[in-house]
C-alpha cells in the first residue's frame, strides 16, 4: 500500500534512534558514519527551509498550470462543471506518484504540495458535485464526510502524511456525527456520547495498530524528527 | 522498545559500534530516562510570559483604586529584583559565546528586561517625561536593550533591541506622518529602513569579522536581509508609476547576489533559498511589468506559461544548489 521503499523507511527510522543516541553522547560520530552506510537512506529530504521554498514554488507552478489549461480550453466549457476540477486534481495525483516514484522525494515540499493540491482539487470537486444534487442537507453532509474520510484514508496509507491522517480523524468524526443525526430528536440529546464513544473507538484502535510493525513506516515525519529525545530505544 | 535494543546488539555483534558505546546504550536500556528539559522550559517560558500579561491585565482594571506611582514602583522593583539576580549571578563577559550559569538566569533575564521596557513605556505614557521626543523615548530603552543583550549574552534581548532600532528609526524619521496618518507608506520611511537593514546586515558582517559575538551574526543577518529586501520591494511599488521604479529591482538582484555570496561561503542554505525567492520575486515582478506596458498586447497568455515554467526551472537549480552547498 504505501508508496514508499519500505527498507529504506526502516533504515530511516533506525537512523533516527541512532542519531538520537549520538546526540546523547553515547555513540561517536565514526560509528554514527559506519551505521549510516551500513543502513542507507535514499530518499530525497531537504532541509525545512528548502522545504518550505519548494513547496511555496510548487503551489504557483500548480496554480498557473492548472489556470493556463482551463484557459485554453474555457471555450469547451470544461470548467463549467465539477469533472474538470476533479480532472484537475487526478492529474496532480498522477504526477505526484510518478515524481515521488522516479525521484524518492519524501517529504520535500513538493510532494507535500501536489499532494495538498491533489487532496483539496479531488475534495472540492466532490463538494461541488454534491451542492450540484438535489440530496438533503444532512444527506449531503454524510455524503461529504464519507468521501474525505476514504480519500484521507487512503492518501494516509499511501503517502503516509500527517496532515492527511488528521483530516481522516475529523472527516470519521464527522461521518459519525452526521450519520447520528438521522435518528431525529433522540440523536440530538445523546449525540455527546455517541462522540465519545466514537473519539474512544478511534484512538484505541489507533494505539493497537501503531503497536504493529508495520507502524514503522507510518513514523512521525513532520518537521523531520523533533521528538529526538523519546526516541531513545 | 525491546526490538530497538535488538537492533543495537545486532550492530554490536556486526561490528559496527564499539563495547564502551554499547555498554552506554544498554546502561540507558536497563535505566530508561524521561527527558523533561522541554517542558521545564517551555513551562518557566509560559510562566513569565503569563505572568507578565496577567499583572498588565490586573493593573489595568484596578488602575483607579491602585495610583501610579505604586504601580511604577512594583514594575521598578520587580524589574530591579531580576537584575541584581541576574548581575550577581553572571559569568565574566566575554567575547565569544558565553554559557548562562543556570538553567533559570535567561528567563529572569527576560522578566527583567520586559518590566523595565514598561517601565518606560509608562513613565512616558503617563508622566510624559520625554514630552514630545518619540526619538529620545525609543533611543533609552534601545541602547539599554543593546547593552543587556550584548553584556548577559541573550539573542532573545537582540532581538528586541533590533526591532526597537527600527522603531527609533521609523519614529525619528517622521513622527509627526506616522502618529497623525499611521501610514508608513512614504519615501523617507522606505529610506530609513533601507538604512536599518543595511546597518544589521553591516552589524552582521562585522561581528563576523571581528569574532565579537559571532553567534549574534545569524540574528543580525536574518532581520537585516528580511528588512532590506521588503523596503527596497516597497520602495518599487511606491514609485511605481514613475519612471526608474525598476532600479529598485536592480538593487534587490545587487543585494540577492552579495548575500548569496556570503551565504554560499558560510554554507547557509537559508539565506541562499532567500535571495533565490526575493530575487525571483523581483525579476517576475520586472516581467509582469514589462508586459503589460506594451501597448495593445494581451501579455495574459505569456505570463500564465511564465509562471508555470518558472517554479520549475527554479526548484531544479534551488536543488542542485542544496546538493552543492551540502557537498562542499
Amino acid at each position: 500500500m504505501i508508496i514508499y521503499n519500505k527498507t529504506w523507511l526502516t533504515n530511516l527510522s533506525l537512523q533516527r534512534s541512532v542519531k538520537a543516541h549520538h546526540q546523547a553522547g553515547h555513540i561517536t560520530t565514526e560509528e554514527l558514519k559506519r551505521v549510516e552506510t551500513a543502513y542507507p537512506v535514499g530518499f530525497y529530504m531537504p532541509g525545512i527551509f528548502a522545504r518550505v521554498g519548494f513547496f511555496i514554488l510548487t503551489c504557483i507552478c500548480l496554480s498557473f498550470s492548472s489556470g493556463l489549461l482551463t484557459l485554453m480550453l474555457i471555450d469547451a466549457h470544461v470548467s463549467d462543471t465539477f469533472g474538470w476540477i476533479m480532472f484537475l486534481g487526478l492529474s496532480c495525483y498522477i504526477v505526484l506518484e510518478i515524481m515521488v516514484k522516479t525521484k524518492h522525494y519524501f517529504g520535500s515540499g513538493i510532494d507535500d504540495a501536489l499532494l495538498y493540491t491533489a487532496a483539496g482539487m479531488l475534495g472540492g470537486g466532490f463538494v461541488w458535485l454534491i451542492s450540484d444534487s438535489k440530496l438533503s442537507d444532512n444527506s449531503a453532509a454524510i455524503a461529504v464526510s464519507l468521501f474525505f474520510c476514504v480519500l484521507a484514508i487512503y492518501l494516509t496509507l499511501r503517502f503516509a502524511d500527517m496532515l492527511t491522517s488528521v483530516a481522516a480523524g475529523f472527516s470519521f468524526l464527522a461521518l459519525v456525527f452526521f450519520s447520528w443525526q438521522y435518528a431525529g430528536s433522540f440523536a440530538m440529546a445523546t449525540t455527546p456520547f455517541i462522540m465519545m464513544i466514537a473519539s474512544v473507538v478511534l484512538y484505541s484502535t489507533l494505539t493497537l495498530i501503531s503497536k504493529k510493525p508495520v507502524a514503522v513506516y507510518y513514523a512521525n515525519n513532520w518537521l523531520g524528527w523533533p521528538l529526538r529525545s523519546r526516541q531513545l530505544l | 522498545m525491546a526490538e530497538n535494543y535488538d537492533f543495537y546488539q545486532k550492530l554490536h555483534t556486526d561490528g559496527l559500534i564499539g563495547d564502551e558505546s554499547f555498554a552506554k546504550i544498554t546502561e540507558r536500556h536497563l535505566h530508561p530516562l524521561v527527558s523533561v528539559h522541554r517542558e521545564v522550559k517551555a513551562i518557566l517560558y509560559l510562566g513569565i510570559l503569563l505572568l507578565t500579561t496577567g499583572l498588565g491585565i490586573l493593573i489595568y482594571k484596578n488602575i483607579d483604586s491602585i495610583g501610579h506611582q505604586i504601580i511604577l514602583l512594583l514594575i521598578a522593583v520587580i524589574s530591579g529584583g531580576c537584575f541584581y539576580y541576574c548581575f550577581k549571578k553572571r559569568r565574566p563577559f566575554g567575547t565569544g559565546k558565553v554559557q548562562s550559569p543556570n538553567a533559570f538566569f535567561d528567563y529572569i533575564l527576560l522578566l527583567g528586561t520586559i518590566t523595565l521596557v514598561t517601565f518606560v513605556g509608562y513613565i512616558q505614557y503617563q508622566y510624559n517625561i520625554f514630552g514630545s521626543h518619540y526619538g529620545l523615548a525609543t533611543f533609552i530603552p534601545m541602547l539599554a536593550l543593546f547593552y543587556i543583550a550584548y553584556y548577559f549574552d541573550h539573542v532573545g534581548i537582540l532581538t528586541m533591541a533590533i526591532i526597537n532600532l527600527g522603531l527609533w528609526m521609523g519614529v525619528s524619521v517622521t513622527p509627526r506622518q506616522l502618529l497623525l496618518e499611521g501610514t508608513f507608506n512614504s519615501q523617507p520611511v522606505i529610506n530609513a529602513y533601507i538604512t536599518f537593514g543595511l546597518l544589521l546586515i553591516a552589524a552582521a558582517l562585522a561581528s563576523q569579522k571581528f569574532r565579537f559575538k559571532s553567534h549574534f551574526k545569524f540574528t543580525y543577518y536574518h532581520y537585516g536581509v528580511h528588512v532590506t529586501f521588503i523596503s527596497l520591494l516597497a520602495g518599487y511599488f511606491f514609485n511605481y508609476n514613475i519612471g526608474g521604479a525598476a532600479f529598485w529591482l536592480f538593487g534587490v538582484f545587487g543585494l540577492a547576489g552579495i548575500v548569496a555570496y556570503d551565504a554560499q561561503k558560510n554554507r547557509q542554505f537559508y539565506f541562499v533559498l532567500l535571495c533565490v525567492l526575493y530575487g525571483y520575486f523581483a525579476l517576475s515582478c520586472l516581467i509582469v511589468q514589462m508586459l503589460t506596458s506594451v501597448q495593445n498586447s494581451d501579455p495574459f497568455g505569456i505570463l500564465l506559461i511564465y509562471f508555470t515554467a518558472s517554479p520549475v526551472a527554479l526548484i531544479i537549480t534551488l536543488i542542485h544548489l542544496n546538493k552543492k552547498l551540502k557537498s562542499a
